[in-house]
């Protein structure tokens, strides 16, 4: 009785056991796959920022959002900007932020409306780790990589 | 979207591994017409503990690999399912040295994920290979032709095994830390003599590893095409010269060769692995209903077979598969290292592995000339699961340097829009 169960279903379960391992397999791989795609984006795209603004005052909803700021940005309201920031008291295009080499420059392209640490800027001024950028009502603070900062010490 | 890394769930494959285990031991415990209830304890204790680690480890150690020690861990269910089928005293020593072997394996894992590249300590390494090597030739025992079996007590182990790992490491570490190539000297002059004690002892499977190990690594690290090319040609010469210098190295050739014409000596166990792959054919003859019995060595060097003659071929090719899966989830974590030494020794590791599959599923295939040597993994056999394990543990302590590395990288740009 037992043996001719044992017969039958061993005849029936190769065919489980392929299956299962496929599947395994196909799980496995589509997995394996996706993560490491996933995990390159995001490495990648961390990697190639040299800091972020954390907004910090003037937007409530979006307070502590930290954006990724490349070697050369421009900020506004506009769609043009590389970083896009949706407050009216902001300028379509109102500032460029780039790092020169050694420093990271923060040129205001409108007369009013931008302050680093509180004071009203127009020309271009090197900003760091710490410092306050406002632009219109909206409040940053700038984070730069550590190993950048050292830069400014040379 | 955000920059936060989210490990997706692998819980799905933990569960179909699960469900495999426990149905293959469920069908060996009514296979000779009486219940036998230990088939299922086996069953559900293997499943339990391949949860339990894969957890276990996952808690431990963030930012572990999962894919390879869920790979692992089906390779080395599939090998105790099958060893239990021939021998259900062997299942339960594999099953022991299991657990052992993840103890060893945590500790390799913690070793590794904290530690450089081991310095003036790889002498030591070198010298111990070699005496590992040597010692076999005094104290041995042979097993299956070959003299590389040491007893110890109630134990018996394998020491070129181990100078397997030994090698992997100091190879790395010369090849990471030298440039010219007169520096490699004593480098090379180390591997010749590893090589050369292997032969001497008849262990031609490890030996060919060796080789073959060696020539990736030096490529791969240097990336030097003639002094590659010449490698293989001295691989070649020394291969040609001990054809003719060993009979038992022209034995192997030989019953590759042609099996059938000495069927009744040397070529019994090709020509009984080709007759079980072939009577299994593409679906197998179902768990439990082919003849182990009847190929020497089936629980060891010869597992594949079986797997191939009772799973059938499409599952020995699955496995396959899933061997290619570990190799490149192993080179993409060798590619993403800091160090060369790292890189190379996660790849010595992932090559070694490869190559041992190759030469051994190749050698019952006819292929290449058979030599003996196990199956990573699925093999049954203390010493070599221990080895596996351990160069498991390699690649994922140096997967776990890589994870913090970008989790450090991660965190201090914090949640970041991108």
């Amino acid at each position: 009785m037992l043996n001719s169960l044992y017969q039958v279903l061993a005849i029936g379960m190769k065919y489980w056991f392929i299956a299962l391992a496929a599947a395994m397999l196909w799980l496995v791989i589509s997995i394996s796959g996706k993560e490491y795609r996933e995990r390159k984006t995001v490495l990648s795209e961390v990697g190639n920022y040299i800091g972020y603004l954390e907004i910090v005052g003037g937007m409530e909803e979006e307070e502590g959002t930290r954006i990724g700021l490349a070697r050369e940005n421009t900020i506004g309201s506009g769609h043009n900007a590389d970083i896009v920031v949706r407050d009216e008291s902001i300028e379509k295009m109102h500032a460029h932020m780039a790092f020169d080499g050694n420093r990271l420059m923060f040129t205001p392209l409108t007369k009013k409306g931008t302050r680093i640490n509180g004071r009203k800027a127009i020309n271009s001024y090197p900003v760091r780790t710490g410092d306050i950028v406002q632009l219109g009502n909206v409040v940053f603070r700038i984070f730069l990589r550590p190993e950048l900062e050292e830069l400014y010490e040379q | 979207m955000n920059s936060k890394i989210q490990s997706r769930s692998t819980a799905a494959v933990v569960v179909l591994q699960t469900l495999f285990t426990l149905s293959a031991f469920a069908l060996l415990s009514i296979r000779n017409g009486v219940f036998d209830p230990w088939a299922l304890i086996m069953g559900a204790c293997l499943s339990a503990f391949n949860v339990v680690q894969y957890y276990l480890l996952k808690k431990m150690f963030r930012s572990m690999d999962h894919f390879v020690i869920l790979v692992s861990q089906f390779l080395w269910s599939v090998g105790i399912v099958e060893i239990y089928r021939i021998s259900q005293r062997y299942a339960v020593r594999q099953a022991i040295f299991l657990v052992f072997g993840t103890a060893v394996m945590m500790i390799v894992i913690s070793v590794i994920k904290s530690s450089r590249d081991f310095g003036k300590l790889n002498w030591l390494f070198m010298g111990g290979a070699v005496i590992l090597l040597a010692s076999t030739l005094v104290l041995s025992r042979a097993i299956g032709g070959a003299r590389n079996w040491i007893n110890i007590g109630p134990f018996s182990f394998q020491p070129s095994e181990f100078a397997k790992i030994l090698f992997i490491m100091s190879s790395a570490y010369f090849l990471s830390t030298r440039d010219k190539p007169t520096s490699f000297i004593p480098y090379i002059i180390f591997t010749a003599v590893c090589v050369i004690l292997l032969v001497v002892a008849k262990e031609l499977g490890t030996g060919l590893l060796i080789c073959a190990t060696f020539l990736i690594l030096f490529y791969s690290a240097t990336g030097r095409k003639l002094l590659t090319i010449l490698g293989i040609g001295v691989f070649g010469a020394g291969a040609y010269g001990s054809y003719k210098l060993f009979s038992h190295v022209r034995t192997r050739v030989e019953i590759w060769r042609d099996p059938w014409a000495s069927y009744n000596a040397e070529g019994y166990q090709i020509v009984q692995g080709l007759l079980a792959l072939a009577s299994g054919g593409l679906f197998g003859t179902g768990l439990g209903k082919g003849m182990p019995g009847a190929i020497p060595a089936s629980h060891t060097d010869y597992i594949f077979t079986v797997i191939g003659e009772e799973f059938g071929l499409i599952f020995a090719a699955i496995l396959i598969v899933f061997y290619l899966v570990f190799i490149v989830r192993g080179m993409i974590i060798a590619m993403n290292t800091d160090s060369i030494y790292d890189a190379l020794l996660v790849f010595g590791c992932t090559a070694m592995l490869s190559v041992q599959s190759f030469i051994i599923i190749g050698g019952v295939i006819k292929l290449i000339p058979l030599t003996g040597i196990t199956l990573p993994f699925v093999s049954y056999g203390g010493s070599s699961l221990l080895s596996s394990m351990i160069q498991l543990g390699i690649i994922e302590g140096i997967s776990i340097k890589n994870g913090s590395r970008d989790d450090r990288e991660l965190e201090m740009m914090g949640q970041i829009m991108i």
